[in-house]
C-alpha cells in the first residue's frame, strides 16, 4: 500500500513536471516565432553573400561546381553562428541574474530547464538552418538538384547537428562568467573549429594533403555536422561514413550536455 | 506549516568567508518577519536558501516538520520568491509575464487566467498589461515581481529588498501591497536595511551580521529591551557593539 501511494505519489510529481516544462517551452517557442523574420534576415545576407561569391565569382579563380558543397557548410554554418548568439544571451542573462534565475526558482529540477533550453535552442537552430535550403536552391538553380538529395539523412542530420549544438552550447556558457569572455571563445574556440572544421574542403581531401591535419580536424564538431550534410547531398562516396558522424555528434551531445550542465550548476550553485 | 532552517552554514564556491555561520531559524504560518542587517551580512542568502534556489554547505532545511533535501523543486511550490533584481521576461508583457508566472506553477489555462486578473485588479495595474518590462518604471517593476511572485497562491513570500532604490512615495504604495499580503494571512520574510520598513511592517525581527543570528525576538520585546528606542537606533547600538568586541 505504502509502495503504491508512493509510486501515485511519483506519477504525480512527474506529471507535474511534464506540464511545466512544457509551458516554459511553449514560452520559449513564442519568443522563437517572434524573432524568427528577423533571424531569416540575417541568415538570408550572410548565407546568400557566401554563395554567390563561391557560385559565380569563384569559377573565374579556377573554383568551378562549388556552390552545393559550399550550401553543405551553410546550412551548418548557421546553425553555428545561432549557437555564438545565444551564448551570448545567455551569458548576459546568467551575469545580470535576469530571467534564467527566475526559472531557477521554479517547482521543477533544475535539469528539466537545461533539458527544455536544449531543445529550444535546437529547434531555433534547425528552422534557421532548414530555411537556407530553399534560399541555397534559389541562388544556385541548377547547380542544386533537389532530386539527388536524400532527404531523411539531410533532415536527421540538421536535427542531430542541431541538438548536438544545443548541448555545445550550455558546454560552452559553463565557461563563460562574463559576456566580455564570449568574444574571446568565439575568436579562440568556436572560430578555428567552424573553420577547420571542413568549412570549405572535405575531410578526405585534407587527409590527402596532410594525413595530420585531418586527425586534428577530428576535433572538431564541425567536421562531423558538415560531412553528414554533404553525404545527404553527394552521397557517401567521397565523405566521413554518415553514421559515424551522426553517432560522433550523439555522443558528443551526451557529452557536452551532461559534463556542461553539471559544471553550470555547480558554477552557479543551484541547488 | 513552518520553514525551519537547523544549522545551516553556506560558503560561496571559491569564497573563504562564510556568508550564513551556523544559521537556525524558523518562520511559523502567518508571521512577517523581517531579516535586517547592513549590505553583505547574509540576508540574501538567507533568503535565496528559503527559496530553494542556492545549496547549503552545512545544515537543513525543514518545511513541515520534513526534511527538504531531494524534494527541493516541489518545496519550491510552497514558496513565493520576489529577488532584489528584475528577473521579468523582457520580451513579453506584463500579462504575459504573469500569466506564465501562473503556469508556470502548473496552474491550467482557465485557472492561470482567473489568477492573472485577480492579480491585475489586486495591484490595480490594469494600465500597465499590455506594456513590456523594459519601459516600466523601477517602482512598476518592483510590482509586477511583486505579483508574479505571489500568483500562485504560495503560503511564504520570500521579498528581497522589496524597495530598494524605490523613491518615497513608491515606497508607501509597495508597503501597502505588503499590507494587503499580511491581512491575507501570508507569511512574509522580507530582507531589508531599511529600519522604518522592518518596522512599519514586521512582528519580528531577526538581525543578521556577518552570516550569524544576532537577534531574533519580537519587534516589542526588542523594543522594550531597549527603552522603546526606535529601531534604527537599536540597530545601530548592536551593530556598533559587535564593532567593539571585534575591536577588543
Amino acid at each position: 500500500m505504502k509502495k503504491k501511494n508512493s509510486s501515485i505519489k511519483n506519477s504525480n510529481k512527474l506529471q507535474t513536471f511534464r506540464k511545466i516544462t512544457w509551458q516554459l517551452m511553449r514560452a520559449d517557442l513564442r519568443v522563437i516565432v517572434k524573432d524568427i523574420k528577423d533571424k531569416w534576415i540575417n541568415a538570408l545576407l550572410w548565407g546568400s553573400c557566401t554563395l554567390i561569391v563561391i557560385a559565380y565569382i569563384m569559377p573565374a579563380f579556377g573554383l568551378k561546381d562549388f556552390g552545393l558543397f559550399q550550401a553543405a557548410s551553410i546550412l551548418i554554418s548557421v546553425i553555428g553562428f545561432e549557437t555564438y548568439n545565444q551564448m551570448f544571451i545567455i551569458v548576459m542573462n546568467l551575469e545580470q541574474r535576469k530571467y534564467m534565475f527566475y526559472l531557477f526558482t521554479l517547482p521543477i529540477p533544475v535539469a528539466c530547464i537545461f533539458f527544455q533550453k536544449i531543445m529550444t535552442y535546437t529547434i531555433n537552430s534547425m528552422l534557421i538552418s532548414l530555411f537556407m535550403i530553399p534560399l541555397s536552391k534559389l541562388i544556385l538553380l541548377d547547380q542544386m538538384n533537389l532530386a539527388t538529395i536524400n532527404w531523411t539523412k539531410l533532415l536527421f542530420a540538421i536535427t542531430i547537428s542541431s541538438f548536438f549544438f544545443s548541448c555545445f552550447l550550455i558546454f560552452i556558457v559553463s565557461f563563460a562568467k562574463k559576456t566580455s569572455q564570449v568574444e574571446h571563445i568565439f575568436m579562440r574556440v568556436v572560430f578555428p573549429l567552424w573553420f577547420f572544421g571542413g568549412f570549405q574542403f572535405s575531410w578526405q581531401k585534407l587527409f590527402e594533403i596532410n594525413q595530420y591535419a585531418a586527425y586534428c580536424s577530428l576535433i572538431s564538431p564541425y567536421t562531423y555536422a558538415t560531412e553528414a550534410v554533404r553525404v545527404a547531398f553527394f552521397g557517401q562516396a567521397e565523405f566521413i561514413q554518415y553514421w559515424i558522424c551522426i553517432t560522433s555528434m550523439l555522443i558528443g551531445s551526451a557529452f557536452f550536455g551532461i559534463y556542461g550542465y553539471k559544471r553550470l550548476k555547480k558554477r552557479l550553485d543551484l541547488a | 506549516m513552518f520553514i525551519e532552517l537547523k544549522n545551516v552554514t553556506k560558503i560561496y564556491p571559491g569564497a573563504k568567508t562564510k556568508a550564513l555561520d551556523d544559521v537556525s531559524l524558523s518562520f511559523k504560518q502567518g508571521e512577517t518577519v523581517a531579516l535586517l542587517g547592513v549590505n553583505g551580512s547574509g540576508k540574501t542568502t538567507c533568503s535565496s536558501i528559503l527559496c530553494g534556489l542556492h545549496k547549503m554547505t552545512k545544515g537543513s532545511l525543514y518545511f513541515d516538520g520534513k526534511e527538504i533535501k531531494n524534494d527541493i523543486a516541489q518545496y519550491r511550490q510552497n514558496i513565493g520568491y520576489c529577488p532584489q533584481n528584475c528577473t521579468l521576461n523582457d520580451n513579453i508583457s506584463v500579462y504575459d509575464n504573469l500569466l506564465q508566472g501562473a503556469l508556470f506553477y502548473g496552474l491550467d489555462s482557465i485557472q492561470a487566467e482567473k489568477a492573472t486578473e485577480k492579480i491585475i485588479s489586486l495591484f490595480s495595474m490594469h494600465k500597465y498589461i499590455d506594456k513590456m518590462p523594459p519601459t516600466l518604471s523601477g517602482g512598476w517593476i518592483q510590482r509586477v515581481m511583486i505579483a508574479r511572485s505571489i500568483i500562485h497562491d504560495p503560503q511564504f513570500v520570500i521579498l528581497d529588498e522589496p524597495t530598494v532604490g524605490l523613491d518615497p512615495a513608491i515606497r508607501h504604495t509597495i508597503w501597502k501591497i505588503i499590507e494587503q499580503l499580511k491581512m491575507a494571512g501570508k507569511t512574509l520574510i522580507i530582507t531589508t536595511h531599511y529600519l522604518d520598513e522592518a518596522d512599519l511592517l514586521c512582528d519580528r525581527i531577526v538581525i543578521i551580521d556577518e552570516g550569524k543570528i544576532l537577534r531574533d525576538c519580537t519587534k516589542e520585546s526588542l523594543k522594550n529591551e531597549h527603552e522603546n528606542k526606535d529601531l534604527e537606533a537599536i540597530f545601530i547600538k548592536l551593530t556598533q557593539e559587535i564593532e567593539n568586541e571585534k575591536e577588543e
